[in-house]
């Protein structure tokens, strides 16, 4: 009874967010973003629909959400992997068509060059520019350092565990000293010790390096844990239900997830989740 | 493969026993029943044939003919089905025209077209070498084609978030992962490369390991033949053994990886 009362409320609630003024601090902007996809079988999907969100700079954005609710998509097309069907999606003003010098990307898997030592995987960026400088060097070492791979530098992916495998791929991220760090389920493959301890780092890296994050999970509390605001998002078609601002003080570490604010947050999430399913059984 | 590495040594043991124990039951069975040598001759008699053919030095110039052609046909073989393949997998219209009819090349048995081949090319060394390198091309096409098809969906996003041209895609990610499946397929040729030249020595042809085959069973010499069958799995082991060589330095990270990449 009490989840019938939130108000999966989706476009109205989005547009009332685009339309308030936190206009000036926006860094990102997106407005009416739509996308579709035809299905070999014809029949269109609906992958977002009218999807209005504003990020300011240095925010923590994260994304949760069932399975087929656009999350990824919506990660795509900032990467500027994916093209959009209709809407503006805008960083500092000017449409983003493609992938960006100062985004960086963290996949679900490491997707390291196997054939590359962690160092080599951490300099790409740096080499697909032809920068091969002593600087630049200095600088991939002193990330890999920051994130506790000094002795690593010259080792294949193949001799590291999964965690470390994405800690290099998040060194890579920050090789490229990106504005923006867009991250799709970065720990969904880690186990639940390393995943929370990939948490606790990443908080670390984002106070030290401030940018803007945009973080997609299918976990509620690794949501809340990590954000400023989650953006929790429904499928069929793919929506942003509702917007949630963390107001967690900081800095937080794995005891914040014991205060009872933070589980009335989580539960809260839970809550939109279980109005979407309730809407859908009654379907 | 998984639990090689403690008990290796024991295995091979194992594997030696089971040759001597297979081998001192072929010789009993061919001495205690009084087997025809042209039927089945014993071990001993085809070591003692094998070490007349190599002290009087007549098996050399065979030896020579066909290692001349198993290795060049393998390297031309190998060079066209390389620059065929990459070239279909990376010129999309290459596809559409020319893959069809390699296909329906490909579901010919080669070993009809060889007497063509000495009609066109002689009875000499070229048409054996044709053979041979017709044989090879195949698998290392597929290979090659199957490689460039293999690249890891999420490596490429990375790649194009990361700004990188379709150039650099190609050296740094395509080229790489395509290597997996390219030795796969140099191994299949490096065998199959053998049989080809055999089978070109078969058809015609004046000097060869093949063609010192037919003429010695010719002259009932069943243990000579068998000598010789020895000398081509040693030519068939040593170019499989090169391969996997090459392929362990070259792609280092599939053997000692679960392969966390390789999905």
């Amino acid at each position: 009874m009490v989840a019938l009362k939130v108000q999966p409320a989706g476009s109205a609630y989005g547009v009332s967010i685009s339309a308030s003024d936190s206009t000036k601090s926006a860094m990102i902007r997106i407005a009416g973003l739509e996308k579709r996809f035809k299905t070999r079988s014809g029949e269109t999907v609906n992958a977002l629909t009218n999807v209005n969100l504003d990020i300011r700079e240095n925010e923590f954005i994260s994304v949760v959400g069932p399975s087929g609710c656009g999350k990824t998509t919506l990660l795509r097309i900032l990467a500027g992997l994916e093209s959009r069907s209709s809407g503006t999606i805008q960083c500092d003003g000017a449409e983003i068509s493609g992938p960006r010098p100062d985004v960086g990307v963290v996949f679900q898997q490491a997707t390291l060059l196997p054939w590359n030592t962690v160092l080599t995987n951490v300099l790409l960026p740096a080499h697909l520019r032809n920068d091969k400088s002593e600087a630049t060097v200095k600088r991939a070492e002193g990330l890999l350092a920051f994130m506790g791979l000094k002795d690593f530098a010259q080792k294949y992916p193949f001799e590291l565990s999964g965690g470390m495998q994405q800690r290099v791929a998040i060194c890579r991220a920050l090789m490229r000293e990106p504005r923006i760090l867009l991250m799709d389920e970065p720990f969904g493959a880690l186990d639940a010790m390393t995943r929370e301890a990939m948490n606790m780092e990443l908080m670390r890296v984002w106070s030290e390096e401030r940018k803007t994050v945009i973080f997609i999970t299918h976990s509620i509390p690794e949501a809340v844990l990590l954000s400023d605001r989650v953006v929790v998002m429904s499928p069929r078609p793919g929506r942003i239900s509702e917007i949630i601002d963390v107001d967690v003080g900081r800095p937080r570490s794995l005891q914040t997830m014991a205060t009872p604010r933070f589980g009335e947050l989580c539960d809260r999430i839970r809550t939109i989740f279980g109005a979407q399913s309730v809407t859908a059984t009654s379907l | 493969m998984s639990d090689a590495s403690k008990p290796a040594g024991s295995h091979l043991l194992q594997s030696i026993a089971v040759a001597v124990v297979v081998i001192a039951v072929w010789e009993g069975t061919c001495r205690g029943f009084d087997v025809s040598p042209i039927v089945l001759p014993t071990p001993s008699s085809i070591v003692v044939r094998l070490y007349a053919l190599v002290s009087s030095g007549m098996i050399w110039p065979h030896l020579w003919a066909t290692l001349v052609e198993v290795l060049s046909g393998f390297v031309l073989g190998g060079i066209a089905g390389l620059v065929i393949g990459a070239t279909i997998s990376l010129v999309p219209v290459f596809e559409r025209l020319v893959y069809p009819y390699l296909v329906a090349l490909q579901t010919l048995p080669k070993v009809a077209i060889a007497p063509l081949f000495i009609i066109w090319f002689g009875y000499g060394l070229t048409s054996k070498v044709v053979i041979t390198a017709l044989v090879c091309f195949f698998p290392v096409l597929v290979s090659v084609i199957a490689g460039f098809h293999a690249t890891d969906k999420d490596q490429l996003d990375m790649m194009r978030a990361f700004g990188a041209t379709k150039w650099q895609t190609l050296m740094r990610l395509r080229i790489p992962s395509a290597l997996v499946l390219i030795f796969a397929g140099l191994e299949i040729a490096a065998v199959l490369a053998v049989i080809g030249a055999i089978v070109g020595e078969f058809v015609g042809a004046q000097v060869g390991l093949g063609y010192l085959v037919v003429t010695l069973n010719f002259g009932m010499d069943v243990s000579g033949v068998f000598a010789v069958l020895i000398v081509l799995s040693a030519i068939g082991l040593a170019m499989h053994g090169l391969m996997r060589y090459a392929a362990r330095r070259s792609i280092f990270w599939i053997r000692r990886s679960d392969a966390p990449m390789m999905h």
